[in-house]
């Protein structure tokens, strides 16, 4: 009898850790917290959904189309298919506002199960928008959290700032080299001149557009791609406004800053997030222990920077008339250190909603 | 005759506005003290003077204790100018603080990035000059009429931002184009206002000679 129980016991310890767990497409046992499944699946079936509905993770890409010259703006998702039968539909939630997030009880647009791609050509009609594609089958969807979309930069040209603006991307493209980021040909190209910061050599790398070659200059054997960390500074024939496409996915980003007798500890860095995110939460320093000074945020229209002082006795930055409070997408930023160090980042830590 | 005089404020209005940025951050910040030691009062007046470049005879008016200075920093003699445009790396500048009897005065070279700041002494003014104001009026703040002693440095901050473009001069337009055609302009603003002088000269004879008649 006793031997029956324990055995029933085992048995019973077992089917609950086999209810809490979940095989993921590609056969890997990951944990499920029973919270997040599926609300509208009876509990009774739940077992059953675990074991045949594992979701499907699209792998999702995009970017901007070329629709040449400057009528940009418009996106084109793409994503891989389910080679199993599992799946139902796709559905696209989109979001214009990376503060709310996505509805992901409300798709935007539907496709059936061997479409692998969408254009959204009301793109080009907003400033910014973010996209997730999601898998779906007779039991839900799966909680695919990549975010792909483009982000819209305003580029000022007077004939005091001579087309010159500083910007850093805060998507990450698809393909980050300069020809596939800046699309532009010799009939309609506003986009002269991108130099890019030598913080040690205190020196610019500069890459000429070359309208009767379509492409950029490469003489010098200088910068082929946007990379994050990095300001730009970009030189216009016209006022524009530029779409930039990629992700936004979660990640980390590392940039070394120098101090030497050259540059007196002046570094060109670039807010590759679309998070608007305090100074103090992106810079971790304390009064005994700092290295940045000051930053500087330059302001195309006034041609001057506003500039902000670390306080350390304070433990803050100066707040005074004029100073700014956050890095925010699409500034390019100069910053001051005491010591070669390096600065990380968490780009775009955002919900995306629910 | 009105139009014509208007005509020329605005080429001579534009002539004078011309400025040149390098595109780097720069800025002037430090303390001014009393002989003393004493920190003099917020609102003690300060002209920052841009003495060489393309952007010389600039100035700057602000305060001490203005309002870029932080909360933290009020009422210690301290003042910030922030950056602007017409700072460039490498000109030579000058400080005057001066409350219309006395004055201190400072000098130096716009660096990258800024010169001075709160947490260092670098720009620090005494007021430790009297004005000889015998033959002139008494001003509330500085007083550009008045002959300042201003020693000039000469020193050459590395300038960084932009040179490189006159190593490219087959590929775009450049900014030494961009200065080359600023004098240009300067040139044939001046032409034109010298014209116009002569102009008004030539029409101010014909009235008296009609008027004579």
């Amino acid at each position: 009898m006793k031997k029956s129980i324990l055995i029933s016991s085992i048995l019973a310890v077992l089917f609950i850790i086999l209810l809490n767990f979940n095989f993921n497409h590609s056969g890997v046992l990951n944990y499920v917290s029973p919270k997040s499944m599926y609300p509208f699946v009876p509990q009774y079936l739940t077992t059953s959904v675990l074991i045949i509905a594992p979701p499907y993770f699209p792998n999702t890409t995009g970017k901007i189309i070329d629709e040449g010259g400057y009528t940009l703006g418009n996106f084109w998702l793409n994503w891989s298919l389910d080679p199993s039968d599992n799946i139902t539909s796709y559905k696209i939630y989109m979001t214009d506002n990376e503060e709310v997030g996505f509805n992901f009880s409300n798709f935007n647009v539907s496709l059936p199960r061997y479409a692998n791609n969408y254009t959204d050509i009301t793109a080009n009609q907003t400033s910014k928008r973010f996209y997730v594609v999601r898998a779906e089958n007779e039991y839900g969807s799966d909680n695919n959290t990549a975010v792909w979309g483009k982000y819209d930069i305003n580029f000022i040209n007077t004939e005091e700032n001579k087309g010159m603006n500083l910007i850093s991307i805060p998507v990450q493209p698809l393909n980050s080299s300069i020809k596939e980021v800046i699309i532009q040909n010799e009939s309609n190209y506003k986009i002269s001149t991108l130099y890019r910061y030598n913080s040690l050599e205190r020196k610019y790398d500069v890459l000429f557009y070359i309208p009767s070659l379509g492409g950029w200059t490469t003489a010098n054997g200088q910068f082929v791609s946007f990379e994050p960390g990095y300001s730009y500074w970009v030189k216009i024939k016209d006022n524009i406004t530029y779409p930039f496409g990629g992700d936004f996915c979660l990640r980390n980003v590392s940039i070394q800053l120098y101090n030497t007798s050259d540059n007196e500890g002046m570094n060109l860095v670039g807010w590759s997030s679309i998070k608007r995110t305090p100074i103090k939460e992106a810079i971790i320093q304390s009064g005994t222990n700092y290295n940045i000074t000051e930053i500087y945020r330059y302001n195309a229209s006034s041609l001057t920077y506003d500039i902000i002082h670390y306080i350390p006795e304070e433990d803050r930055w100066t707040n005074a008339s004029g100073k700014f409070t956050h890095f925010e997408p699409g500034y390019g930023y100069w910053m001051k250190t005491r010591e070669n160090m390096t600065w990380l980042y968490l780009a775009n830590n955002l919900t995306w909603g629910s | 005759m009105k139009r014509l005089f208007l005509f020329l404020a605005v080429i001579i209005t534009l002539n004078l506005t011309w400025a040149v940025s390098d595109f780097e951050p720069n800025y002037v910040a430090g303390f001014v003290k009393n002989s003393d030691g004493s920190p003099v009062e917020d609102g003690f007046p300060i002209a920052i003077l841009v003495l060489s470049g393309e952007n010389k005879d600039y100035v700057l008016e602000t305060k001490v204790g203005g309002e870029l200075v932080d909360p933290f920093m009020k009422n210690k003699g301290y003042f910030e100018t922030g950056d602007d445009f017409h700072f460039n790396t490498g000109d030579a500048f000058a400080v005057i603080a001066d409350n219309g009897t006395h004055y201190g005065l400072y000098s130096g070279i716009f660096r990258l990035g800024g010169n001075g700041g709160f947490s260092t002494n670098e720009v620090l003014i005494i007021i430790n000059q009297t004005k000889n104001l015998s033959n002139q009026e008494i001003k509330s703040g500085f007083d550009f009429n008045y002959s300042y002693n201003i020693p000039v440095l000469r020193g050459n901050a590395s300038k960084t931002i932009f040179d490189f473009e006159k190593e490219s001069l087959n590929y775009v337009e450049v900014s030494d184009n961009y200065l080359k055609k600023k004098s240009e302009v300067k040139i044939f603003y001046l032409l034109i206002l010298l014209i116009s002088l002569i102009l008004i000269a030539i029409l101010i004879k014909l009235r008296k000679s009609k008027k004579s008649k």
